[in-house]
């Protein structure tokens, strides 16, 4: 049950060699492919930014350089915590990101546990509903959901809720109830994936021989259903927690556009408009790099959950003596 | 004195099971249905065991789950009834079959491995039972757990009861899950096929434990199984049961000896356990000529004791040598090696040539021999047809123009027999021992001279493996092939090897004429194995 | 083409039973055919004339699906985007299927180096949300329709790389592969004659799947502004285009969006079919 330290120090690893080369690869697509974003952002002549920032941008990111000690550069300042400085209004892009990234957190971290909730319920519907319609009408609810552009689902929940009921307002911040609905928005898009493996789950669970034995033992369904099939189908679903994670943050670009909210999904959505490369760069890192730290906090937490994973080898009982003795 | 004149005597002694007229039907997808099980009639009393025989899609199963109320929601009783200790089961709900199951009916799976909740420890399973079935105060329940384990025959109970079950082997499994089929004090046991998914040697243990079970407590057992041998070595009673129908029915030792039905008559004349000496007149001189010579064969996966440690035999021209041993002993890791399928230390030489010990990705050699694997479906491309898959090895290795190929096809096609009808299906269209025909004649299209047979009947029915083995020993004949057979059924062994190499952790145990080993065999081991072979009558 | 479709009607399967849902949706699919080909037949009016009596009229009255804020039919708007959203959709999967199969298949084929760079490339792939990457990549190149179909593309190359390279594996593992090799059958061969077609079943299913996908991130960047510039009707740009009068006209933005999930769901129910009946047995 334990994970050996060799194994989770190369989980570790792993996990920051991907976080690297996910720089490198960004910044590539960034700053390396022909037409350097932030000398046409400065050559712009619609360029809001006064001459001498300007100029203070272009000596700070020494675009005087070749290509690769431009990135290294980049890579030392990295290190030192400096993110550089953002195209459209100067500020330090390390700023902008921090700024925006608790709202953020917080609406990702409902949205979470809403499609969790969501795709329990959907997914407890369509495989044990009591009739064959019903559990067919839960059934497509997932391919529904998937098929539905995320800014769809923020628009309708805008229509009725804010402008047909005046349940809540469009325009005010009224602190925790304006989490509510994109919230909605970003779980109900995020829940399908999560009912899709759930569902699977829950139907080779039931369909496992043991169900069957606990049935002709006499147990239950509730039980068996409840204790068993629930805790065995969950565990493919646990899988999709970073996946999940780092789409709810994407979402929350389209979450946030549509109900004027501030954090980092608008930061990137402003910061695409404006083709402001280093802010963009700064949002994608730290996606990848929650995205990767729930990967990796799965990956270590699942030997927990399922005792077969990981297992010392050694407590195997060997062969059958015993029986053979008997 | 109520009590007394309820008291069954052996005159009048009531049925723990009793069925009569059982109909059981599915409706398909498309809404059609399909009667599986046509008018059963069974009575199985206290301490008896009834044994239910027969082949996959006899029907067996669903009776068996229609007894513990365990039909899928597409199965239903269609007419008859069902008597459960004096119960009219019928027609009863779930809620009316849950007070039956566990303290009436108790069941044992067929497949220990995944019939208990993999997330679930041994011990809490067993305090769950007995607090649903045995009433017992919740301090008690332990001390009964571990009471039960220690009745199953675990060893260290106490330790055992922490334990998650893949900490546990099949047969320890298959222990517990027994324990679990008693914790209510069941009247009847129903054993599905208990330990065909368990080792030979292991399978012994576990039917003795059930007997002994049964002996102690009265228990009427109804075992499902497709093995005559077993069935007529375990059983009070036998009924043997053929589409549905129950075809031949009454005590074991009638049944076997004079078998009223002709249908039962081929499966008992079938069964290699019980003929023995069907091939006997194969016994000839052997060719001093050496086609396989395999010296001490070491493979190793991994860090840790070799699966293969070792293993040195020879197959000489025109005999069929066996290589057993039970899961895990390394015999197809050898066959595989042999193959050329994968690489090993040692030496391995087919008619002379030596094989490389770290084989190319496509075999040089496939001429020298050819593999024929247990399982043909997997064997053959599902988009080929029969004569697309039998014309490829021609092919590749430029076997003349499109028409010779096509001939020399057709050609081994009729040398195993495969009705010309059947040549442009795909393998998903055809039966599992067609199936079987279909990689033997592929195997046979480059005309090797050894055929390597890896469990070649396993997944047969008893009629159709005696079919395969019938076109196997044929071709033999014929073509003067010698046969390599990879096996773990040991009457296989006796009934077509000329000798017979046994296999236990990797390391050669025995290794001989197949005459004199089954007669004396030198080895412990080999001595189990041997015994594990049902007897029928014993 | 037909040497694709042939292959399939070749191929071991068990004959679909069209349900109602299936019937749909492939009339959904043959409807979306028809307003790339031939916009004229569906659409009734000019999709950039305005009509300035004519604005925000309802549904029913003026055209079955009302006009915009400058009198326009949204639903010719509609049919005349088809083509457009589709095009790019096609970019996209190209894009994605050609670049990530190529990928995976090097990696299966030749193991070692390959494999390891090729998966750690789809890791960092997959490590980035594909919306999120798909912006990374429309900074880079400019906004525009053709730039977000390729930003689309780009960012589904590491599932369809994932899905080849594992296929791949997959299936030479299986048992028909290994009798082939011991027959002596060349490993190009092997490759061509057994492993590929047995693989072409989950990645056409999931090129199909992409295509919704393609359609749906595509109509997410045009929302947000990033894809098709104005007056073009394309899917998303619609959507976002309704915007402003979701309170008073909710029809402009509920129309086109209903109509991309209509699209989308016959579309995966295609991509499912498809796995269905043309699973390989293992």
């Amino acid at each position: 049950m334990r994970l050996r330290p060799a194994a989770v120090l190369r989980r570790l690893g792993q996990s920051a060699l991907v976080v690297a080369l996910t720089y490198v690869l960004v910044y590539a697509v960034l700053f390396l492919l022909p037409g350097d974003p932030i000398r046409s952002r400065i050559d712009n002549p619609q360029n809001p930014i006064p001459e001498e920032q300007a100029e203070a941008i272009i000596n700070y990111y020494r675009l005087d350089l070749p290509p690769l000690e431009q990135f290294w550069l980049s890579v030392t300042r990295l290190l030192q915590g400096d993110l550089g400085y953002s195209l459209t209004n100067g500020r330090r892009v390390s700023d902008l990101v921090a700024q925006g990234f608790g709202e953020t957190a917080t609406l990702a971290g409902v949205a979470l546990l809403v499609s969790a909730a969501l795709a329990l319920l959907i997914a407890l519907g369509a495989v044990f509903a009591p009739w064959a319609r019903l559990r067919g009408l839960f059934r497509t609810l997932p391919a529904v959901a998937l098929a539905t552009p995320g800014f769809l689902i923020g628009l309708v929940l805008l229509q009725v809720f804010a402008y047909q009921l005046g349940w809540f307002s469009s325009i005010r911040d009224e602190g925790a109830r304006s989490l509510i609905l994109p919230a909605l928005t970003l779980g109900i898009g995020a829940s399908a994936p999560i009912a899709q493996v759930l569902i699977e789950g829950l139907e080779s669970a039931w369909r496992e021989p043991f169900a069957t034995v606990l049935r002709a033992g006499g147990f239950p369904r509730r039980s068996i259903i409840g204790r068993h099939v629930l805790k065995n189908g969950a565990i493919p679903a646990v899988t999709l927690l970073g996946l999940t994670v780092g789409e709810l943050l994407a979402g929350s670009v389209i979450a946030e556009t549509i109900f004027s909210r501030t954090g980092l999904g608008f930061v990137t959505e402003q910061a695409v408009r404006a083709q402001d490369g280093p802010t963009v760069l700064a949002v994608v890192m730290v996606v990848s790099v929650v995205f990767t730290l729930v990967n990796l906090a799965t990956d270590l937490v699942y030997p927990l959950i399922d005792p077969r994973i990981g297992g010392p080898r050694s407590a195997r009982i060997r062969p059958h003596r015993e029986e053979i003795a008997a | 004195m109520t009590i007394a004149l309820d008291r069954p005597t052996a005159a009048t002694r009531t049925a723990v099971l009793e069925t009569t007229g059982l109909r059981i039907g599915y409706t398909g997808r498309d809404r059609t249905r399909r009667t599986v099980v046509q008018g059963a009639d069974l009575r199985l009393e206290a301490g008896r065991t009834l044994a239910l025989v027969g082949q996959s899609g006899s029907g067996k199963s669903t009776i068996a789950a229609a007894l513990a109320g365990l039909l899928p929601a597409n199965g239903t009783v269609e007419s008859g009834a069902i008597r459960l200790d004096g119960v009219d089961a019928t027609a009863l709900d779930e809620r009316g079959w849950r007070a039956l199951r566990g303290g009436v009916v108790g069941t044992v799976p067929q497949d220990p491995l995944s019939s208990l909740d993999p997330l679930e420890r041994i011990g809490t399973r067993l305090v769950r039972t007995l607090a649903l079935h045995a009433g017992l105060p919740r301090a008690a329940r332990r001390v009964r757990a571990v009471e039960l384990l220690r009745a199953v025959g675990i060893r260290d109970a106490e330790e055992r009861l922490r334990a998650f079950p893949h900490e546990l082997s099949g047969g320890q499994l298959q222990r517990v899950l027994i324990a679990l089929a008693i914790a209510g004090r069941p009247r009847l046991l129903i054993a599905d096929e208990p330990t065909s998914a368990l080792d030979v040697t292991v399978q012994r243990t576990i039917l003795d434990l059930i007997r002994s079970l049964q002996e102690q407590l009265g228990l009427a057992v109804l075992l499902i199984t497709h093995d005559l041998a077993l069935a007529a070595e375990r059983a009070d009673e036998v009924a043997v049961l053929h589409d549905g129908r129950i075809v031949d029915q009454g005590p074991a030792r009638r049944v076997l000896e004079q078998p009223e039905d002709a249908y039962t008559s081929t499966l008992f004349a079938t069964a290699p356990a019980l003929s023995p000496d069907r091939y006997g007149d194969r016994e000839r001189a052997r060719s001093a000529e050496d086609v396989v010579v395999v010296r001490d064969l070491v493979k190793r996966f991994g860090r840790g004791a070799p699966a293969v440690d070792r293993v040195s035999l020879t197959v000489t021209r025109g005999e069929v040598h066996a290589l057993v041993g039970e899961s895990g002993s390394g015999k197809t890791t050898v066959a595989r090696a042999v193959a050329g399928l994968t690489a090993f230390e040692g030496s391995i030489a087919v008619e002379g040539t030596a094989l490389a010990a770290d084989p190319p990705r496509s075999n040089p050699h496939p001429r020298l021999l050819q593999l024929v694997s247990q399982n043909p479906l997997a064997a053959l491309d599902p988009r080929f047809t029969v004569r697309r898959a039998v014309e490829e090895p021609l092919r590749v290795h430029g076997g003349g123009n499109r028409a010779q190929r096509r001939e020399r096809a057709e050609a081994v096609l009729d040398e195993v027999a495969l009705p010309d009808s059947l040549r442009e299906r795909r393998p998903h269209e055809l039966s599992g021992g067609q199936r079987q025909r279909v990689a033997i004649a592929r195997a046979l299209a480059l005309a090797p001279r050894v055929l390597l047979l890896d469990e070649p009947t396993s997944a047969l029915d008893v009629v159709v493996q005696a079919q395969i083995i019938d076109l196997l020993m044929g071709l033999r004949e014929r073509e003067c092939l010698s046969y390599l057979v990879i096996t773990h059924d040991l009457s296989l062994v006796r009934q077509i090897a000329d000798r017979v190499t046994v296999l236990e952790h990797g390391r050669v145990v025995e290794s001989g004429p197949v005459r004199g080993l089954f007669a004396a065999p030198a080895e412990e081991y080999t001595r189990r194995l041997i015994a594990a072979i049902p007897r029928g009558l014993g | 083409m037909s040497a694709v479709l042939h292959r399939i009607r070749s191929a071991p399967r068990t004959r679909p039973r069209l349900g109602v849902v299936d019937v749909l949706a492939l009339g959904v699919l043959a409807l979306v055919a028809l307003a790339i080909v031939a916009p004229g037949v569906l659409a009734p009016a000019d999709p950039l004339e305005a009509v300035p009596g004519g604005t925000l009229q309802p549904p029913g009255s003026a055209g079955l699906f009302g006009t915009d804020y400058l009198g326009r039919d949204v639903l010719s708007r509609i049919v005349h985007g088809t083509g457009r959203t589709v095009l790019a959709s096609s970019i996209a999967v190209a894009i994605g299927l050609g670049a990530g199969s190529a990928l995976g298949l090097i990696a299966a084929y030749f193991g070692g180096w390959a494999d390891a760079v090729v998966s750690r490339v789809v890791d960092v792939l997959l490590s980035i949300p594909g919306l999120l990457l798909s912006m990374v990549v429309v900074v880079a190149l400019g906004f525009g329709s053709t730039n977000a179909a390729i930003a689309v593309g780009v960012a589904s190359i590491a599932a369809f790389a994932r899905l080849m390279r594992s296929e791949v594996l997959r299936v030479r593992e299986l048992g028909f592969v290994e009798s082939a090799r011991h027959l002596g059958v060349r490993p190009w061969a092997v490759l061509l004659r057994h492993v590929l077609p047995n693989s072409a079943a989950p990645v056409l299913s999931m090129t199909a799947l992409q295509f919704g996908n393609a359609i749906l991130w595509i109509a997410a960047l045009s929302f947000l502004g990033y894809g098709a510039p104005p007056p073009l009707p394309e899917w998303g740009l619609l959507v976002s285009e309704g915007r402003g009068y979701l309170s008073s006209s909710p029809w402009l933005t509920l129309l086109p969006g209903l109509v991309i999930v209509a699209t989308v769901v016959a579309i995966s129910r295609v991509s499912a079919l498809i796995a269905e009946t043309r699973r390989t047995r293992p």
